[in-house]
């Protein structure tokens, strides 16, 4: 398992995947929400969105990989 | 295209263009200055300021070495922009430019030197130039985060890249953040040597552009001005830093010298 952090403004965010994640790209969303470019093995890439209650919606292409917020 | 020489390397240049370093700070010149008791010192003749000093267990310049230890929760990028950081006006840096001011047809190039190449697990050093953090695309700043590069664009947009699938690998020993408002931005990063006095000395780690005609969307592209940063403004300031938010903590990070080129 890979596992890559990046902190974001008052959060941690921590992807933990079967292949490497090697980039990601983070800008504002609607309400609050922050949209998050992840690129997986230098091979593809999904955009998943983290809301401001920490929850995360991510494509059905990246079920196996698992996104974690926490606060500290 | 002509061949000059750089620290002992031939590099092909543009033909005209021209690259001197306007402004340096060797901090081993510098006296012991505790930037957490007198915010302000003067480096190189020009002021430079102090920032979030109360989120840094040590910010000051002791036996010629800048040393910045950042407190934990802080970051520079993605609307926290709570880190030390030691800024200088822009235009006072300008005044050391070949035309006296800030030049729109010039590349920057703002340069961060380490006193030796470091691998931070967590966080790290930070050089930027910038108008206004809290503004997309108004503060580029060069940065590690831990086992990544980060190059963050002001307010919440910032990009991570797994330092080692970069050019530069393992270890970094300096950090630069380069702008010109009619071409470019880049970031730029060297693993163990000082790079001192190359422009676009080390690897570049990230690449944007300044173009509204070949792609007017995309994390890659900055607007031009006035809607874009503009150095020009009363604002600007260029400044190194340090951050750390959680993980293991690097402790201090140490930096022997700053420096601003002037190309084209």
């Amino acid at each position: 398992m890979y596992i890559f952090e990046s902190p974001m403004a008052n959060r941690l965010l921590t992807i933990t995947s079967l292949e490497p994640v090697t980039g990601l790209r983070v800008w504002e969303g609607d309400s609050g929400d922050m949209n998050v470019d992840v690129v997986v093995a230098d091979l593809w890439s999904f955009t998943m969105v983290i809301h401001s209650n920490d929850t995360v919606t991510k494509p059905a292409e990246a079920d196996d990989i698992t996104v974690t917020v926490t606060r500290p | 295209m002509a061949l000059v020489l750089e620290n002992g390397i031939w590099k092909l240049q543009a033909a005209g263009a021209t690259s001197t370093v306007i402004w340096s700070v060797d901090f081993s010149a510098v006296s012991d200055h505790d930037f957490l008791s007198t915010a302000t010192l003067s480096l190189g003749g020009v002021t430079f300021t102090a920032e979030n000093s109360a989120n840094a267990s040590q910010f000051e310049v002791a036996s010629g070495v800048l040393k910045i230890d950042p407190n934990s929760l802080t970051a520079h990028s993605n609307n926290l922009y709570n880190a030390p950081v030691l800024k200088g006006s822009y235009s006072d840096l300008m005044a050391f430019a070949a035309s006296g001011a800030y030049d729109v047809e010039k590349t920057y190039v703002m340069r961060a030197i380490l006193t030796s190449a470091i691998n931070p697990a967590a966080g790290g050093p930070i050089v930027g130039i910038r108008t206004d953090s809290t503004t997309n695309n108004e503060d580029l700043s060069m940065q590690t985060s831990g086992a990544s590069y980060r190059f963050s664009k002001g307010a919440a947009r910032y990009q991570d890249r797994d330092r080692s699938l970069t050019a530069v690998t393992g270890t970094v020993r300096n950090l630069s953040v380069v702008y010109g408002q009619r071409s470019a931005f880049s970031g730029l990063a060297g693993a163990t040597d000082t790079n001192e006095g190359e422009p676009f000395g080390g690897g570049a780690i990230y690449a944007g552009y300044v173009d509204n005609v070949t792609n007017a969307t995309g994390y890659n592209w900055l607007s031009p001005p006035p809607s874009a940063l503009d150095l020009s403004d009363a604002s600007a300031q260029a400044y190194v830093g340090a951050w750390y938010y959680s993980g293991t903590d690097f402790g201090v990070f140490s930096f022997q010298r700053l420096e601003l080129h002037e190309v084209g």
